[in-house]
């Protein structure tokens, strides 16, 4: 037996790490060969050496540095948002002088108008009254159309439009409804989930959670979803997050929301 | 948020959680912290390279794959790390100086002494190992990384990692006794 190829498995054979015929090998050759016992003693305290390496400990300015890298990293983020908004605002509210400037402008016209035809100021009243309700669905048919932009970050725009109505119809609910089930983009079906939070005591947007729930298989999503549902007290969640646990596929993180969810709606 | 594993916390990170990289730092930091300490010999050089290597992780979050264990992204991003400081400083430093030495406060002095020589020996011994060598031993050795996942960060097959890692601990092994 060669002396070189048994000490060369020494390491494998004192880690266990050998198949059984090179296990039977290397003890049997052991038992026969003083100078490899040798070697094996000696390897035997080498991997001792490896193995007892104690980790030294950094300088206490590590953990202090690390801190201060993560807080320039959080404002930066919070910067990043901050200028996100004022951006949305800036271009939402030119949009909006325009939207009044011509909703003056009309109504000053037609109130000429039917000035010079002299109705009752009641009925005056109430024609401004249906025209401003008039402008205002329009205002909402062109955010909804928005919608339909090729760039998410349109899209995206258009969502937190929306969600800024007081008060929402069908239509509306209905569009935010179908970009949280199809929109091409994550962000925006976020959005749109978000969005949606504010009507939570509307059926349609109740089902509408749980339909998503049901489909989409994005972690951020599922999360936001699980979470969403959990807030409104959604019981009907829980078969879906039974599912959830069930599924392979789903990252543990959202299986761990999944368990909590259950619980809350035992 | 300690007790979610590792991937887990850095989907968070990924998702603008920031503060959830924390625990992460507290459970690496010092390993690698060591890991560069081996590699280059040098306290306050080790300690920069572990701030870049969180610096990387909080700038790079976003390209995070959830497929891959957060650990081997993590010695990947490391492995960078120290590639790069060498591209950038062409003094190859560790080849030249001393490990530095570190105060024990200890009632065995004798045996932390022998202790604190076999350690010497084995980092001298290792710097007769070629680069790769040296590494292998780093990650499967003192980072006790499985060779799947050291497969997955040098992009080498299994197999081959494992005839390194077999060819490297023995050369080390030799280099080991001519100096003991």
């Amino acid at each position: 037996m060669n002396c070189k190829y048994i000490q060369d498995l020494l390491i494998e054979f004192l880690e266990n790490n050998l198949n059984q015929e090179q296990t039977n090998e290397v003890e049997k050759h052991l038992t026969t060969c003083e100078n490899c016992r040798n070697e094996y003693q000696l390897a035997k305290q080498f991997l001792h050496t490896i193995n007892d390496i104690e980790d030294e400990q950094p300088s206490a300015n590590l953990s202090v540095n690390f801190n201060q890298i993560l807080e320039e990293e959080k404002e930066n983020l919070r910067q990043e948002s901050i200028q996100f908004k004022d951006q949305k605002q800036n271009n939402y509210k030119f949009g909006e002088f325009l939207k009044y400037a011509a909703a003056i402008f009309i109504i000053f016209g037609i109130g000429f108008l039917l000035g010079k035809n002299s109705p009752s100021t009641n009925d005056q009243n109430m024609i401004i009254a249906s025209l401003q309700s008039d402008l205002n669905n329009m205002k909402q048919n062109l955010t909804m159309a928005t919608l339909k932009q090729p760039t998410s970050s349109q899209r995206l725009k258009a969502v937190n439009i929306l969600e800024k109505q007081a008060v929402a119809d069908d239509k509306v609910l209905s569009v935010l409804v179908q970009t949280l089930q199809s929109d091409a983009n994550v962000n925006v079906r976020m959005a749109a989930a978000n969005a949606l939070t504010k009507f939570a005591q509307h059926p349609l947007v109740r089902n509408a959670y749980l339909e998503a729930l049901k489909n989409q298989k994005e972690p951020s999503i599922q999360i936001t979803l699980i979470n969403i549902l959990i807030d409104i007290q959604e019981n009907r969640a829980k078969i879906l997050l039974e599912e959830i646990l069930k599924e392979d596929n789903n990252l543990p993180v959202v299986k761990e929301m999944a368990k909590e969810g259950i619980k809350v709606f035992v | 948020m300690k007790n979610r594993d590792d991937e887990q916390l850095m989907i968070l990170v990924r998702s603008g959680e920031l503060n959830a990289l924390s625990p992460l730092f507290d459970k690496y930091h010092i390993r690698l912290y060591n890991f560069f300490l081996r590699l280059t010999k040098n306290q306050s050089i080790s300690e920069d390279l572990v701030q870049s290597v969180f610096r990387r992780i909080l700038t790079y979050r976003k390209t995070y794959n959830e497929q891959h264990k957060f650990r081997s992204w993590m010695y990947q991003i490391a492995r960078n790390v120290h590639a790069n400081y060498y591209r950038d400083n062409k003094l190859v430093i560790s080849d030249f100086s001393e490990p530095e030495k570190i105060e024990y406060e200890t009632d065995s002095a004798i045996e932390e002494m022998e202790k604190e020589s076999r350690k010497r020996i084995l980092y001298e011994a290792m710097d007769g190992l070629q680069t790769d060598q040296k590494e292998i031993i780093e990650l499967s050795r003192f980072q006790g990384l499985k060779y799947r996942e050291i497969a997955e960060i040098t992009g080498l097959s299994e197999t081959a990692v494992k005839v390194k890692a077999h060819r490297a601990i023995n050369k080390l092994r030799e280099l080991y006794f001519k100096l003991a």
